[in-house]
């Protein structure tokens, strides 16, 4: 090796050296909110639900798996594990549905409005979760705008139990949750090219045809980000099952707050806590899986 | 010593000196010391002020509260446990079954007789066995409902089963109302709830049809006022206070066959910066002056033999000498809510 071929090497390491280390200086700010925000606050639950509940809800400093014993050996807990994913999956699966259409609309259009549209779409994220809850307590409810209407018709004679229990539950975070659906699948559309479409257009496909073969497809991990979105975001939702769940909607968030803030059973509110965030670990894991896929 | 590190130095000094002389200490003369109240926010904060803490202000010029607002007991014992070791508050108002978790946690201190002389006015069943906070307020279960929608007033808690289907606001447990309910039913029933609520809960599922929700929001009193359930339980001092406010919409009817109890504790907080202030307050709260003003204010039955109230506000409060009072060991309970909470929900919620 020549002292000029040396010479260059040791340059290339040194300027490789630096920019790992801008690189590190980079995201050394994110990394420290990362730590500081997410993996400490983690890291606490998790230790805090190795603790044992003594007698009154007193917290017994220790090193033990009873918390995890009792969620996972009790039935009520599996039974509460099942409520959540049904109505994670629900909300997914019927905010998805809802909000396809509107998302390939906005993406397709070429009103000059387009921009007030999506705008619109997304509009009801400025109302706040807890506000559009009561707004569907007074539209569900057994003396609401539902109920009321059909009475006042004679299609009913009493009412119709709409709130208070699942079904409420899961039309009011379907409403609040589309808006997260509908951004994802706009976002995810605008990678699929017209001119796929064109072509198969111009094969002889039908306009249904086209929308089967060419446009679904394309668009499938647009709707598994929208629905991975609804999911994670509904089976950690608290505000609108306990507010239209009327104490009949058991999941894993509500339980959570009773047994921090009623029973004081710290330890088992942060042994469900983790056994949410294994939930959500175990769908992120499957939504790559169905992405890598699809893409690949 | 070169002239710059000497002006370092003088600086130094000057600043140790400034810091010294502004120090938080309250024991400066001439400045007032504090005392940090945690207690339950929004209503019974309002009115505690007004009764209350103004009264002592102004008794106690020396001394300025701050009155820190906690959502329910729990959380303030949260709060405590967080900062155990310097603590920033040093009363706490908190129920009587998390009061105790926090008496075995070592957050709260014991309170003696020299330290506070209104505790020999407290009555028998609010005095802490083991020498802690005492009893500042009894609240009973009053059973509630829409006096523009409900023709018959009730007359008891027996009653509710009565009450048409889907037309009933209850606060399951872990709520302690749910759990005043279930002592309530037994007690109706004939059994001691210490041996069995079995009887009780299969009694509560017969109610459960009657039911609209078991956990009304945002209270149970305005899910009566509004008209969502016409008929509830709930605590009397709110729901007095909610009564007057609502023109008479929200009835309350003290329960005939049977008055359940719910007590609040005031505690010293174990390390308090202002100990003695803290104990001054207290002292105040457990007053004949104190208790009587909280009790016209917001209807909490008084906790001290001493307090005497108007005749119209002993209407509208129950009396710890009532025959009627079922007593409810809340420290024995504190153990036992999450077992009758998961026996509500298979046998009365989802039954």
């Amino acid at each position: 090796m020549t002292l000029t071929q040396m010479g260059s090497r040791k340059r290339t390491t040194g300027f490789r050296s630096r920019r790992r280390w801008e690189l590190f200086g980079l995201l050394f700010p994110g990394l420290l909110g990362i730590f500081v925000g997410f993996v400490l606050p983690v890291f606490v639950m998790f230790r805090m639900s190795l603790n044992t509940h003594g007698t009154g809800g007193q917290l017994v400093e220790s090193v033990s798996l009873g918390a995890y014993r009792d969620a996972l050996t009790d039935p009520f807990y599996w039974e509460v594990i099942g409520n959540t994913l049904v109505l994670g999956l629900g909300c997914g699966a019927a905010a998805t549905v809802l909000s396809y259409p509107l998302a390939l609309f906005l993406v397709r259009t070429t009103s000059k409005w387009k921009g007030v549209l999506i705008a619109l779409a997304i509009a009801p994220l400025l109302t706040s979760a807890v506000a559009r809850t009561y707004g569907w307590i007074a539209i569900l409810g057994d003396q609401g705008v539902i109920n009321d209407s059909l009475m006042r018709i004679g299609v009913l004679d009493a009412p119709i139990q709409l709130s208070n229990n699942l079904l409420g539950t899961t039309i009011a975070l379907v409403e609040i949750l589309m808006p997260y659906a509908i951004l994802a699948m706009i976002s995810g559309f605008g990678r699929i090219s017209p001119s796929l479409e064109e072509a198969a257009g111009s094969l002889g496909a039908s306009k249904l045809k086209t929308f089967v073969r060419i446009t679904l497809p394309l668009s499938l991990p647009g709707v598994f980000t929208g629905f991975l979105l609804v999911f994670v975001l509904a089976i950690s939702s608290f505000v609108t099952p306990r507010l239209l769940g009327g104490g009949r909607v058991f999941i894993l968030a509500t339980e959570v707050y009773n047994e921090a803030t009623q029973t004081l059973n710290w330890p088992l509110a942060s042994a469900l806590s983790v056994i949410l965030l294994v939930v959500f670990g175990l769908m992120i894991a499957v939504y790559q899986r169905l992405i890598a896929k699809f893409e690949g | 010593m070169s002239k710059k590190s000497l002006l370092s130095a003088a600086v130094l000094v000057a600043a140790i000196s400034a810091v010294s002389a502004c120090g938080g200490s309250g024991s400066d003369a001439g400045a007032n010391t504090e005392v940090n109240i945690l207690g339950y926010a929004a209503l019974f904060e309002d009115k505690y002020t007004e009764a209350v803490i103004s009264k002592f202000e102004e008794e106690h010029s020396e001394i300025d509260v701050n009155f820190v607002p906690a959502q329910n007991s729990a959380e303030m014992l949260g709060k405590l446990r967080s900062e155990k070791a310097n603590p920033t508050v040093d009363v706490a108002i908190i129920d009587t079954s998390v009061a105790n978790t926090g008496n075995k946690e070592g957050v709260f201190s014991k309170i003696t007789e020299d330290d506070v002389p209104n505790l020999a006015n407290v009555v028998d069943m609010g005095k802490s066995a083991d020498g802690f906070g005492p009893a500042v307020t009894f609240d009973n279960l009053v059973v509630l409902h829409n006096t523009e929608k409900v023709p018959q007033a009730p007359n008891e808690v027996g009653d509710l089963w009565n009450a048409p289907d889907k037309s009933v606001a209850i606060p399951a447990p872990p709520d302690i109302q749910g759990i005043a309910l279930t002592v309530l039913t037994a007690n109706n029933l004939g059994d001691d709830y210490k041996q069995s609520i079995d009887p009780a809960i299969a009694k509560l599922g017969e109610l459960a049809p009657k039911v609209t929700t078991w956990d009304p929001q945002p209270d149970v009193y305005q899910t009566v006022i509004s008209g969502q359930a016409q008929y509830a339980i709930g605590w009397n001092a709110r729901a007095q206070v909610f009564s007057d406010e609502s023109g008479g919409t929200l009835g309350v009817v003290q329960p005939e066959d049977g008055v359940a109890f719910q007590i609040n504790t005031i505690n010293a907080v174990e390390g308090a910066k202002n100990a003695e202030a803290a104990k001054t307050f207290i002292d105040f709260a457990l007053s004949k002056e104190a208790q009587e003003s909280f009790a016209d204010t917001m209807f909490y039955t008084p906790t001290v033999s001493n307090a005497e109230l108007s005749e119209d506000t002993k209407k509208r409060v129950a009396s710890p000498e009532d025959p009627n009072i079922v007593d409810i060991d809340w420290n024995w309970m504190s153990d036992e809510r999450d077992a009758w909470t998961e026996q509500w929900r298979r046998g009365v919620i989802g039954g």
